[in-house]
């Protein structure tokens, strides 16, 4: 089952982005095949589901993201909990994205969601 | 009722249609024996009058004579005939006039119509005649009348009519009277319903009596128009509560904007529009919510069960929260040995599970501890979400199902009050209150102090297992009653979650971080 929805979230992915493999948003990089993912030189230790949240806000790059789209999409959940759940989950990605003195990259859309940006 | 519909029902039909089948069945047998009463007797005659013939060709003639003298005096019902014909065909003695014509003379058997013999019958009747050949020339010809044999036919063949005709007319009978007492009950149901399609939702069907199927039916309906009214009360108050929770976001919307205009100022302004969009944000999830209370409830009653993963579930649960415990911080397990195939709706039991995950979380004072179990307890497999919050009162506890309900006492903590309405909505309420022991039911006292001592030794507190407060939900598939429970288990001592459980074979990724996370972070 696990494989299936690999395939077909691999097929999902070949037929919008041309078949890649690596995402680029500013100094971050994803590679989709090898799992692994790195801002500028330092490699990035994300668990399965950050990466996720990670390579969904990629490719939204530039957008909003709200809340509710991160939970149905991200997580496939569709419900609504009124705990700052995916604020925590963001704030995780955002210690380990940014370390101290770096610009940071998820940036907070007041009362809506957050938005990846490549700064710059 | 018109007087034509005892007649139209399916049970007076019925009582037709058996009334036919008993009648035919009757026939046939009557039939069979008719026919063997009728044949055997000939047959017996045929075969006594044939060897009789073959005796008296070879015999003497005065000895023949006096045979058949003495045949004609035993003869009392007058039903034989004999004779004795010379070689020219004329009578010599006997009580023939002449060899009937169509007669053949070679000693077998053959029915003819004969004289009738009795003084009071003139014309003639059938009968068995067997005429022989004498070496001398003579014939010999003897029968009897099967006048008898025929009589006996008449008498089975009335028999049968005056059997056959009552048996039909009996049957009918029994059918207009069950049909009568079927049309009678089937009218008060039929009026009942009419009552209840006009809109009087609390009459019901007549059930009472013995259980027949009539009664079953009448049952069901009435428990189905049982549940059509809960739903149609619940429906009336969720539409009172919508109206009623979205009240207090538009005022307190509409002030803050009335505020911002009259203030004048575009920073103010700006201030009063960000806050009204918060309140509008806090309608909108409401709305949200209610919307998908809905769709689970209309999806529950048409969705097909399917094998899903109890422990899969509470995985995916677990590592959705995960950075939330972390985040309060609240001790956050995971138990999930082994699969745990139960019927179900993966998407609706996620849902449930991390409502109550949520609640836990929410409510569990900072440095508590929250548990998920997922395992087969007692017989049923079963899921767990115990904490060490504050729990509800007693009193509370027949409320927090009801939609839009927050407890007393932690009303200051954000939230709809429609997370447990949610679980409710995907599973049955089975139980609420104290229900006992909590984790490990089979587990003896002594193993728990075994354990308990283990991670006294560890540091932590003894384990006492009180649970002043439990829900259960039942998971089930609401026909054959199979499923899962789920357990939500409040104010649980807080070391109860620091137990390693006993048999887990597979720790996953959660298991490793039981250990409460630094407050600084």
């Amino acid at each position: 089952m696990d494989e299936l929805a690999a395939r077909v979230e691999a097929l999902l992915r070949r037929s919008s982005d041309a078949r890649a493999t690596t995402l680029q948003v500013g100094p971050l990089k994803l590679d989709l095949i090898a799992r692994s993912a790195s801002r500028g030189e330092r490699a990035l230790d994300l668990l399965p589901a950050e990466f996720k949240l990670l390579e969904y806000l990629m490719r939204h790059s530039g957008q909003t993201v709200t809340r509710t789209m991160l939970l149905e999409d991200v997580w496939h959940y569709r419900f609504m909990p009124r705990t700052n759940l995916v604020d925590v989950h963001i704030g995780k990605l955002r210690r380990k994205l940014d370390l101290p003195g770096d610009p940071p990259l998820i940036r907070s859309v007041r009362r809506s969601g957050f938005m990846l940006h490549a700064g710059e | 009722m018109r007087a034509s519909e005892p007649f139209r029902t399916a049970t007076f039909r019925l009582a037709v249609f058996f009334a036919l089948a008993v009648s035919v069945s009757t026939a046939v047998v009557f039939l069979f024996i008719y026919w063997q009463v009728a044949t055997f007797d000939v047959k017996r005659l045929d075969a006594i009058l044939v060897g009789e013939v073959a005796r008296a060709v070879t015999q003497p003639e005065d000895r023949l004579k006096r045979e058949l003298e003495l045949r004609f005096t035993s003869d009392l019902r007058r039903l034989d005939y004999a004779a004795l014909f010379d070689n020219t065909g004329n009578p010599q003695y006997g009580n023939v006039a002449a060899i009937p014509k169509d007669l053949p003379i070679d000693g077998a058997a053959h029915i003819v119509e004969a004289r009738a013999l009795r003084s009071t019958e003139t014309g003639t009747e059938p009968a068995v005649f067997v005429a022989g050949r004498r070496q001398d020339g003579g014939t010999v010809l003897l029968g009897r009348s099967l006048y008898e044999v025929n009589a006996l036919r008449q008498v089975v063949f009335e028999a049968l009519l005056i059997g056959v005709v009552p048996a039909i007319l009996l049957a009918l009978a029994s059918g207009i009277i069950f049909s009568l007492r079927i049309t009678r009950r089937l009218k008060t149901i039929h009026e009942t319903t009419l009552r209840i399609m006009h809109g009087d939702l609390q009459e019901r069907l007549p059930a009472h009596g013995k259980m027949d199927d009539l009664n079953y039916v009448a049952r069901a309906v009435n428990l189905m128009l049982d549940e059509i009214v809960r739903l149609l009360q619940q429906l009336k108050s969720v539409g009172d509560n919508i109206a009623h929770d979205l009240r207090s976001p538009l005022a307190a919307m509409r002030t803050k904007l009335e505020r911002g205009l009259a203030a004048g100022s575009g920073q103010e302004l700006r201030a009063a529009a960000e806050g009204a969009l918060g309140d509008l944000d806090h309608g909108l999830a409401t709305v949200t919510a209610l919307l998908r209370i809905a769709e689970i409830e209309s999806r529950r009653r048409r969705s097909g069960f399917a094998r899903v993963d109890l422990a899969q579930v509470c995985t995916n649960v677990f590592e959705l929260y995960e950075p939330l415990a972390e985040a309060k911080p609240v001790a956050f397990t995971l138990d999930a040995p082994a699969p745990l195939p139960v019927p179900g709706d993966f998407e609706l039991l996620v849902e449930a599970i991390a409502n109550l995950v949520d609640n836990a979380i929410k409510f569990t004072p900072e440095g508590g501890a929250v548990a998920i179990v997922a395992k087969t307890i007692g017989d049923r497999p079963a899921v767990r979400v115990t904490d060490s919050g504050p729990g509800i009162p007693a009193k509370e506890r027949n409320h927090i199902f009801k939609r839009f309900y927050r407890s007393g006492n932690t009303r200051h903590i954000p939230g709809s009050g429609l997370g447990l309405s949610m679980v409710a909505a995907i599973g049955t309420i089975g139980s609420v209150g104290s229900v006992g022991p909590p984790i490990l039911p089979k587990y003896s006292v002594k193993h728990l102090v075994r354990l308990t001592r283990k991670n006294f030794e560890d540091g932590a507190r003894p384990v006492i297992f009180k649970p002043t407060n439990t829900v259960s939900y039942v998971i089930h598939d609401p026909v054959t009653k199979r499923g899962a429970v789920i357990d939500c288990i409040w104010n649980v001592p807080f070391s109860a979650s620091k137990i390693r459980y006993p048999g887990k074979r597979s720790v996953n990724s959660a298991a490793a971080r039981i250990e409460i996370p630094a407050k600084s972070d």
